[in-house]
């Protein structure tokens, strides 16, 4: 399987000479969803950062389709950060056509659709919505692309078990199937059911990259038994 | 792709620029209505007072709109840049020069409609006073369109020689200090950035870094332009001959100047959001 992601040596320290991640190297292969699970402060969004061309690497490079990040693949990469982005001036509508007028692989149907599902109007301003429906009209408009690469930071963070459900409902049934879906978070229980692999780090550094169905047949454990098991305190 | 950007960063921040130049041209209105008012004759200095404070008003706004734009654009270029808007903004498949060029052709656009906006509130200001005036005293009108023809006179002297050539240049030196300007409050807040626990701090510090060498190299091209034009003689032309002429070598010595500056901070801008982007 012909990796999407090649990450070759990659090393990032932040000022004060604090490293989040050192010397990682890692091939991410197409058409999986991947957990990218860590402790806090392990290194994860500072990895999807650097993915994304969010942060520049102290060494070592990350490659997207053999591109290192920028305007060619961030063509081709869907990423909802761990926070509220969007301006809140703007309305949904607003949203919709700036969305269409910068990603190709934009579909405003299915957007409008995921929109109308939920009872969010187009014409509302953003700064009307609470946070969960601000989160959730970010994860549509992240999900709306026919990326190659999904990159989801805490998804389902701070949201309710309903709104979990219907998170990781839009995730898999959105996803175009060739593509990568990589998702960040500590609540592993919740989105194990969906992970065909697994991406293990700790201070920076990988631990462990397997499929799934490895770690169970292999340890017999669930990933979050095994999750609590590696990162033990 | 650079069209969608300016596009975008238009829509986003039009309004507010709008607003405070409405605002400009109500107040300018507002000051000239007051030459209407019979408070100019009472005997109680309170009246003329509000009047005289009505105009004050006026060029108070005069110079806020201009500062008022200017720190809400900049205020915008932080938070669409390096806040967590920065995430949408530095994801799009665009390059960090489609960016930063679109920032700045609307940032500098806005500075010259503030600049233009300035003279315009004048000419509101102006026109309405003479009308006002006109409504009281019928004869009024009359004498500013005497007074008018003989300024137009005027243009004949020795004095205004070169004048037209001066006009280009004044145009010039504002056009390209709408860049530079914008160029100084987009490369402070980028260089700010580089501090990275105290960014707004640092691009405050960035600001008056940039202004003071600025204000340096300005204080040594003009110090033998100035001593030359004591040495000619050149304030003392009692409008015998024109000065205009003068005047248009130093503008373009200035435009010289702002636009290298203006291209050098450009050049820095662009650097650092390419190499040394760290959004929070």
């Amino acid at each position: 399987m012909s990796g999407l992601v090649t990450i070759n040596n990659l090393t990032k320290v932040y000022e004060k000479k604090k490293i989040a991640l050192e010397n990682l190297n890692l091939v991410i292969p197409r058409g999986r969803i991947i957990g990218l699970l860590g402790p806090n402060g392990s290194g994860k969004t500072t990895l999807i950062k650097l993915i994304n061309g969010l942060l520049v690497p102290t060494n070592g490079e990350v490659r997207i389709n053999g591109n290192l990040p920028g305007a060619e693949t961030k063509s081709c990469v869907s990423y909802l950060p761990e926070r509220t982005y969007f301006q809140n001036s703007m309305q949904v509508k607003e949203l919709i056509s700036y969305f269409e007028d910068f990603y190709a692989d934009f579909r405003p149907e299915r957007a409008r659709q995921m929109l109308a599902n939920l009872g969010i109007s187009e014409s509302a301003y953003l700064r009307t919505l609470s946070k969960g429906t601000k989160e959730k009209v970010q994860l549509i408009m992240v999900m709306s692309r026919e990326a190659q690469l999904y990159i989801l930071d805490e998804p389902i963070a701070g949201v309710d078990p309903a709104a979990r459900d219907y998170i990781l409902k839009t995730i898999i049934t959105n996803y175009n199937e060739n593509a990568t879906v990589i998702i960040s978070t500590h609540l592993i229980s919740d989105i194990e059911k969906v992970l065909d692999e697994v991406i293990f780090i700790r201070d920076g550094k990988l631990v462990l990259h397997e499929t799934v169905e490895d770690i169970r047949e292999t340890k017999g454990k669930s990933v979050d038994a095994y999750f609590r098991e590696v990162f033990a305190c | 792709m650079l069209g969608k950007l300016i596009k975008h960063e238009w829509k986003a921040v039009w309004k507010v620029p709008t607003l405070l130049i409405g605002i400009l041209m109500i107040i300018a209105a507002i000051a000239g209505l007051t030459f209407s008012l019979p408070i100019w004759d009472s005997d109680w200095i309170g009246l003329p007072m509000s009047g005289i404070m009505l105009i004050m008003l006026f060029y108070v706004a005069m110079i806020g709109v201009g500062i008022g734009i200017a720190i809400y654009l900049a205020v915008r270029y932080y938070k669409s840049m390096f806040t967590d808007e920065g995430y949408l903004t530095h994801t799009l498949p665009v390059t960090a020069r489609q960016i930063l060029v679109s920032k700045v052709i609307v940032i500098s656009v806005w500075e010259l409609i503030g600049g233009i906006a300035v003279f315009v509130s004048l000419g509101v200001f102006g026109g309405v006073a003479v009308l006002s005036l006109a409504s009281k005293e019928g004869e009024f009108a009359t004498l500013v369109m005497e007074a008018l023809k003989e300024v137009g006179q005027l243009w004949n002297m020795p004095f205004f020689k070169d004048f037209q050539f001066f006009g280009i240049s004044t145009v010039g030196m504002e056009l390209v200090s709408c860049f530079s300007g914008t160029m100084i409050i987009i490369a402070s807040i980028t260089m700010g950035q580089m501090i990275r626990k105290h960014r707004i701090l640092g691009s405050v510090g960035a600001y008056f870094a940039i202004s003071a060498v600025i204000q340096g190299i300005a204080m040594v091209i003009m110090f033998p332009i100035t001593i030359k034009m004591i040495t000619d003689n050149a304030f003392l032309y009692r409008f015998e001959t024109s000065p205009f002429s003068f005047y248009t070598i130093l503008w373009v010595v200035i435009s010289i100047v702002y636009l290298a500056v203006g291209i050098g901070l450009y050049i820095l801008s662009e650097y650092l959001l390419r190499r040394q982007l760290e959004l929070e």
